[in-house]
């Protein structure tokens, strides 16, 4: 490749229309999300012994934990990135194909995703630096003594930084050349998208991860750092690995309904179970934690004095706050998913609604897909974590507590799920809007 | 007689000699075979024989003697009489085509309704095509069928090249010194909008 | 005695940005008449159909369905009378993809909320009366192009509409295809009493209809009785 060729594609990988723009730029928010959080970690970790931080950022048992709890915060936003890397395929496979049809070969089609991805990526890194001092300066030194909770950054946080846009640059550009992987080019237009089907490792995948968790959690002594790192790794990858399973299993249940919205809700969420699977392990993250913070506040308040409430109580607090971040991130790239889905299949909705139905109906219709891609995976954690801690719990404390906290826990589960679908569907009608009107009816 | 016809349209502005008649009718119907002054001249004696048209007077200014002809009332009325009807689909051979250009171009020339011609004959085109359709329940066989798609597809021809001419004469706008002659010109069939 | 037209357009106008689709354009359509709209591509006569259907409002201009006034009625009350008195057939891809044959057909009595069982052996015995039997549980992914309108005809039948829309049903057919579902539709509005109105570009569809409506530049040139 020739100088000039390589400046052609780096302008074309830069030039590009609102929706590359909107898609970058989505990815890049994902990228810088996960980048403070990356860095909050590196700062916690290396954070000199010093007065006026929150006992879980000045213990230094308690440190690791908290920067493992910070770090677990990367996963939602790495799940943005990766569902706005995978926005706007319409578009960018009809770009793609007319670049092909002017002569464009596969590799250089790769290469301009690459390209793209990298741009994206590393924007968003860069931003992850000045974004951290941005709250370094409210939750440090702008918070009173002992609550201070991002220490200064200091050298570990710069090299960190610079780790980071390396790292995640490259990263982003790899796979932003294999999201085009999906999506066959021609030349004539696109082969339509098929929803691809849910591979053999997709099925291995959490049940390896399960039965690892299991093992570590059996035979590994619970104390040792093994065990402290693994658990968790064990349990993510099996919650966000049996995401799309769960989704087809509730797809499938839900499409056997006979109410029409229910059923059309169910096969459009079976039309791509990946998209929602990803969400759902996050979901149930949230879940969990809904389930064990529901049942720690109860056993926290009843048995502690006023002093270790209060640590216990903040530590809540924050864990709570960072749940409900990852469920909004979770959402928004729900609704990310929606939207696209939604502007894909264009000419579906115009014609649904030129038929039979109002732009109404199929808003509720994307409704009932969202609960039902929100709210069985934020329950089933809700009872997972309520289950276990309530378990623990119980055995030391007793069971009458456990037991009321129980409406507690599924209470909190189920507002956040349908809170989350609820302000989904709103964002998307924009989407379904710009869609139902019949100048898509001819659109191919 | 589909030259004699074009001869009287040709005659609607004005008197004219042979000469004058040939020219004009190369010029308005400039896509189509040149008229040659044989025929022109046999033409003439025919349509004056069938008192279609008649001599307005004979020119002597310089060189040969010129006769100029002009239309009868029974000629003229046979000319608009021409340019209103369509033309049949239904002849063997179906619609012919010199025929189909040569009225739809004088009627453009004369400004005489271009895009009524158009439509009247859009409408017969169609039901000639509508006739086509075979009894609801009857036996199709391989015979008929044949026979009936090259007349439905020569009809289609036809119906699509009218609504090119139709564009066109849409686009065009009138011609250039056309003179509106048909004030009494046969009552349409068909109701015309636009 | 003279029906009441069950379709009446009243000098519609509409214009794409700043380009004139349909200029001032009048037309009434009779119970159980077939009505051809033909004109080249870009003429106004997808536009006019979309008006006709509820689809879009004119910038001005009245249409009347079943001498009800357009213009002042809800969206809801819009897409109730699309899946009641009036059904729409289109070029292709008009079957929810989600749903299979026998559902799609069934679609507009579901979202009326008719009880499923009954709908869908409604929608079964419709398939069937347009030779669609087959098809009832294939997904519209499966179709070919002359499958998938058979299943749309049978959906536009099956409330018994008093008007139906067609926007180019055979466009994606080749010529016997064609002439098949044309012969489909035609005898079966006609069983029904429904009016049909079909804009087409295809000289043999319009040869079939009673009146042949001919648009040029958003303006009708020509108005042929055929029949």
């Amino acid at each position: 490749m020739n100088a000039s060729t390589r400046q052609f594609f780096w302008e074309m990988s830069g030039r590009s229309t609102q929706v590359d723009r909107r898609r970058s730029l989505r990815m890049s928010f994902g990228v810088a999300g996960s980048g403070v959080f990356s860095l909050a970690a590196i700062a916690i970790l290396t954070a000199q012994n010093d007065f006026g931080y929150v006992s879980y950022v000045s213990d230094g048992g308690l440190r690791p934990g908290t920067a493992f709890g910070v770090l677990v915060m990367i996963v939602p936003f790495v799940l943005f990135a990766l569902q706005a890397l995978r926005t706007g395929t319409a578009a960018r496979e009809r770009r793609l194909a007319a670049l092909s049809l002017a002569g464009a070969t596969r590799s250089d089609l790769r290469r301009l995703a690459l390209l793209e991805g990298t741009r994206a990526a590393v924007r968003g890194a860069l931003a992850s630096g000045p974004v951290y001092i941005a709250l370094w300066v409210v939750l440090g030194p702008g918070m009173p003594m002992g609550s201070k909770i991002l220490p200064t950054p200091g050298i570990a946080v710069v090299l960190g930084w610079i780790g980071l846009v390396v790292v995640l640059g490259a990263a982003g550009g790899l796979l932003a050349q294999q999201a085009t992987h999906p999506a066959t080019v021609s030349p004539l237009g696109l082969t339509r998208r098929r929803s691809r089907p849910l591979t053999l490792i997709g099925s291995i995948a959490p049940i390896a991860s399960l039965v690892f968790t299991l093992v570590i959690f059996l035979f590994v002594h619970a104390d040792s750092f093994f065990a402290f790192l693994l658990l968790p790794l064990g349990a993510i990858t099996f919650v966000v690995t049996a995401g799309p399973w769960l989704v087809l299993l509730i797809g499938k249940l839900a499409a056997r309904q006979g109410g029409l919205l229910t059923m059309l809700a169910a096969r459009r969420l079976l039309a791509d179970v990946r998209t929602p699977g990803r969400i759902v392990g996050v979901m149930a993250a949230v879940g969990v934690v809904f389930g064990i913070v529901s049942v720690m506040l109860a056993n926290v308040t009843s048995e502690y004095s006023a002093d270790s409430r209060q640590f216990y109580l903040a530590g809540m607090g924050a864990v709570t706050l960072a749940a409900v971040l990852a469920a909004v991130v979770a959402t928004s790239a729900l609704v990310v998913g929606a939207t696209e889905q939604i502007l894909d299949n264009a000419r579906s909705t115009a014609v649904f609604v030129a038929l039979a139905a109002s732009p109404d109906i199929v808003s509720r219709i994307v409704r009932r897909q969202m609960l039902l891609a929100a709210l069985p995976p934020t329950l089933i954690g809700a009872l997972a974590g309520w289950g276990f801690y309530g378990y623990v719990i119980g055995v030391q404390y007793g069971w009458p507590l456990v037991l009321l906290t129980f409406p507690l826990a599924i209470g909190i589960a189920v507002l956040a799920a349908t809170l989350a679908a609820l302000i989904a569907t709103q964002s998307v009608r924009p989407a379904i809007l710009s869609t139902s009107g019949p100048e898509n009816l001819r659109t191919v | 007689m589909a030259t004699g016809d074009a001869i009287l349209a040709l005659l609607l502005p004005g008197p004219k000699h042979g000469y004058d008649l040939k020219r004009a009718h190369d010029e308005w119907f400039s896509g189509l075979r040149p008229l040659a002054f044989g025929q022109v001249y046999s033409t003439l004696s025919r349509l004056q024989r069938d008192e279609l048209i008649q001599v307005a007077q004979t020119e002597t200014a310089d060189g040969p003697e010129r006769t100029i002809y002009e239309l009868t009332p029974t000629g003229r009325a046979q000319a608009q009489g021409w340019l209103a009807e369509p033309v049949d689909p239904n002849g063997p051979g179906g619609a012919p085509a010199d025929e189909l250009i040569r009225k739809t171009l004088a009627a453009y020339r004369l400004n005489s309704d271009p895009s009524g011609v158009v439509a009247r004959q859009r409408a017969v085109h169609l039901r000639a095509m509508r006739a086509l359709e075979p009894e609801r329940g009857a036996p199709e066989n391989l015979g008929s069928s044949v026979t009936r798609d090259h007349r439905r597809q020569h009809l289609d021809a036809d119906l699509r090249w009218l609504e090119l001419t139709g564009e066109r004469i849409r686009n065009a706008g009138p011609a250039e010194g056309a003179v509106h002659l048909m004030n009494d010109a046969s009552p349409p069939k068909e109701q015309e909008h636009g | 005695m003279a029906e009441n037209p069950v379709l009446v357009l009243e000098n519609i106008q509409h214009a794409y940005h700043r380009t004139l689709a349909v200029q001032g354009v009048s037309l009434s359509v009779r119970p159980g008449e077939v009505l051809a709209v033909t004109g080249p591509s870009g003429c106004g006569k997808s536009t006019l159909l979309h008006v006709a259907a509820g689809l879009i409002r004119p910038q001005s201009g009245t249409a009347y369905l079943f001498g009800q006034s357009l213009a002042a009625t809800s969206d809801d009350d819009r897409a109730r009378l699309r899946r009641s008195r009036l059904s729409l057939v289109l070029q292709f891809g008009q079957l929810v993809p989600e749903l299979n044959g026998l559902d799609n057909v069934a679609l507009p009595l579901l979202l009326e909320g008719h009880d499923p069982k009954e709908a869908r052996k409604l929608a079964s015995g419709w398939l069937e009366r347009c030779g669609a039997t087959e098809l009832a549980e294939a997904e519209p992914a499966e179709m070919s192009g002359g499958q998938a309108q058979r299943v749309a005809v049978a959906r536009a039948l099956i409330t018994g509409p008093q008007l139906i829309l067609a926007d180019e049903p055979t466009g994606s057919l080749d010529s016997s295809g064609g002439r098949q579902l044309l012969d489909l539709m035609l005898t079966e509005a006609h069983k029904a009493g429904a009016a049909l109105v079909v804009v087409t570009h295809d000289n043999t569809v319009a040869a079939r209809a009673d009146r042949e409506i001919h648009l040029l530049d958003g303006v009708i040139v020509s108005e042929a009785v055929l029949a």
